[in-house]
């Protein structure tokens, strides 16, 4: 056939589906009727396409998994140096800090030092129920748990250009980092530091827990202990993680690192869900404390060995409080924003 | 002009939002996030393949389609796509598409253009007898090729067409212009990809 007498006008039709019925079935026998038009009409409804190996089936599945997880996310609360916090709207605030950066930029040149002063850091915190999402300049995410502190150069500039990305974090966050080798991107913690290798991951590290815990969702990142004063260049981690690795590290240095957990529990409060997976009372009540801003005693020690499995899903605090005295055996006392935990009516009999 | 493609742009009954976009919208207002989620699972694929098309990488696109799903999630309770639901969703996604472009004009783009060239030289050369069939997958690369090399916006309005069967009415609201000129994008289009097959085979 000659490609220079092919109707473009009716294929442009056939493919696009714009016509009525009697003109489609009319259409498609026309077009059926030459291999060659068929294999244009074919062509047509994948152009401007990557071909071949190019070509990506979408996952809408995962996708929609990663989007979920953004998702649900309160405004952010910005703590400046100044006393009275501000509620700003992100896209304010971070139309604020691209100003910053811009001004930053041009007058300092200080790449991610360890020991960058106090001054060039700017702090993001939020207060106990509260957690908050920031963009960072580099495209990556973090998502800042309840009670939590988290300091970046205020720099931009090394976000943005070269060096290595360094955020210093006092408290619990999560992480979806854009990956890239040639900029680590690490966050420094009392205990240690822990750097990406493409990867979302989150790292709890809350002053009333020593040490601080690693969790890894996707990805693999490496662990180090906190720079010696004078770090040398080239350091070897003290372990990597892959996805579904736990890694508590204590105040001493020592790393456990448990194994395909189902990480489900640690990440839920990204969700707006607090979970719990056998853990224990004692590292429940501090949880329980930042998510709903009480204080929570314990009567008798031996309460803080009890372990409790519960997923909430915005639930309340009394719900939660008659949630606990029903599967850990607890009396609850409440008094305004005090709660204090005591042994239940009959003791647990002993295993 | 301009007054034109705005009436055009609010005239309710050009727009004609099917009852499941309509469902779509009102749900958002109160929040239902499995309206969104089927929203979601509905486009996604199609507006990371629309976005490809600019990008030229599948990551970014995905990157970027999900940005605008999470901006009208965070907005949803002031989400009013007047152009309707389909048109909103394409249009925010070529947005983000050309201002990721602007932000860093990649290498990249030339690069993939500079390999695509070199399939369609390859399809060109003499090995093809006059009466061979051209594959269909050979076809495809050549036709996309040409498609490339059309001007963005008429290039969007072949894709918006072929691959999402959308009118021309509606292409002008996901792209901000009038009918007429979505129609004259076409008419050129098929034009140059008349010259382009031809040439292809003397």
């Amino acid at each position: 056939m000659d490609w220079n007498s092919i109707d473009w006008e009716r294929l442009d039709r056939y493919v696009s589906g714009r016509a009525s019925a009697d003109e489609m079935a009319a259409l498609a026998a026309w077009v059926n009727a030459d291999p060659e038009l068929r294999a244009l009409a074919a062509a047509m409804g994948v152009a401007g396409r990557p071909s071949g190996a190019e070509r990506r089936d979408w996952d809408v599945r995962s996708a929609w998994q990663r989007l979920h997880r953004r998702m649900g996310s309160p405004p952010l609360h910005l703590l400046s140096s100044s006393p009275p916090p501000v509620r700003v709207p992100v896209s304010r605030m971070l139309a604020a800090a691209a100003v910053l950066i811009l001004v930053a930029a041009g007058s300092l040149l200080v790449y991610g030092r360890w020991r960058t002063a106090a001054s060039e850091l700017r702090a993001f915190a939020t207060r106990r129920s509260q957690t908050a999402v920031l963009e960072l300049p580099d495209g990556s995410r973090l998502m800042l748990g309840p009670a939590s502190r988290l300091r970046l150069p205020a720099n931009g500039g090394v976000f943005r250009a070269s060096g290595t990305r360094d955020v210093y974090l006092e408290g619990e966050a999560y992480l979806e980092v854009k990956h890239d080798a040639a900029r680590p991107f690490r966050v420094h913690t009392a205990a240690g530091v822990v750097e990406d290798i493409g990867t979302e991951f989150l790292v709890s590290a809350y002053p009333d827990a020593p040490g601080m815990r690693v969790v890894v969702a996707t990805g693999m990142v490496a662990l180090y202990r906190p720079p010696p004063p004078t770090a040398g260049a080239a350091r070897r981690p003290l372990v990597t993680l892959a996805h579904g690795d736990v890694a508590q590290v204590v105040a001493s240095g020592v790393a456990t690192v448990t194994h395909d957990v189902d990480v489900t529990s640690y990440i839920a409060w990204t969700r707006g869900d607090l979970g719990f997976d056998g853990t224990r009372l004692g590292d429940v009540v501090p949880a329980l404390e930042r998510w709903y801003d009480v204080e929570i005693r314990l009567t008798d020690s031996s309460l803080a060995e009890r372990r409790l499995t519960a997923t909430f899903r915005r639930e309340s605090l009394s719900q939660v409080l008659e949630l606990l005295a029903l599967s850990l055996n607890v009396r609850v006392q409440r008094a305004g924003r005090t709660v204090v935990l005591a042994p239940g009516p009959q003791s647990r009999p002993t295993p | 002009m301009l007054s034109r493609t705005r009436q055009v742009a609010t005239r309710p009954s050009s727009l004609a939002p099917d009852a499941a976009e309509r469902e779509w919208a009102a749900r958002f207002g109160l929040a239902d996030e499995s309206a969104f989620e089927s929203l979601f699972r509905t486009y996604y694929a199609r507006l990371c393949d629309f976005v490809e098309s600019y990008v030229r990488s599948p990551d970014l696109a995905e990157e970027l389609v999900q940005a605008v799903f999470l901006r009208i999630w965070e907005h949803r309770a002031a989400w009013e796509p007047t152009t309707g639901v389909r048109a909103y969703l394409f249009a925010a996604c070529r947005n983000h598409a050309l201002g990721a472009l602007k932000h860093d004009r990649v290498v990249a783009r030339v690069a993939r253009r500079a390999t695509r060239e070199e399939i369609a030289l390859g399809i060109a050369a003499p090995r093809m007898g006059p009466d061979e069939e051209l594959q269909a997958t050979e076809l495809a690369s050549v036709l996309s090729e040409a498609v490339d090399r059309l001007p963005e916006r008429r290039r969007s309005v072949v894709i918006l067409r072929w691959q999402q069967q959308m009118s021309y009415a509606e292409i002008a609201r996901v792209l901000g212009i009038s009918v007429k000129t979505v129609e004259a994008h076409m008419g050129r289009a098929l034009a140059f990809l008349r010259q382009q097959l031809a040439h292809l085979r003397p």
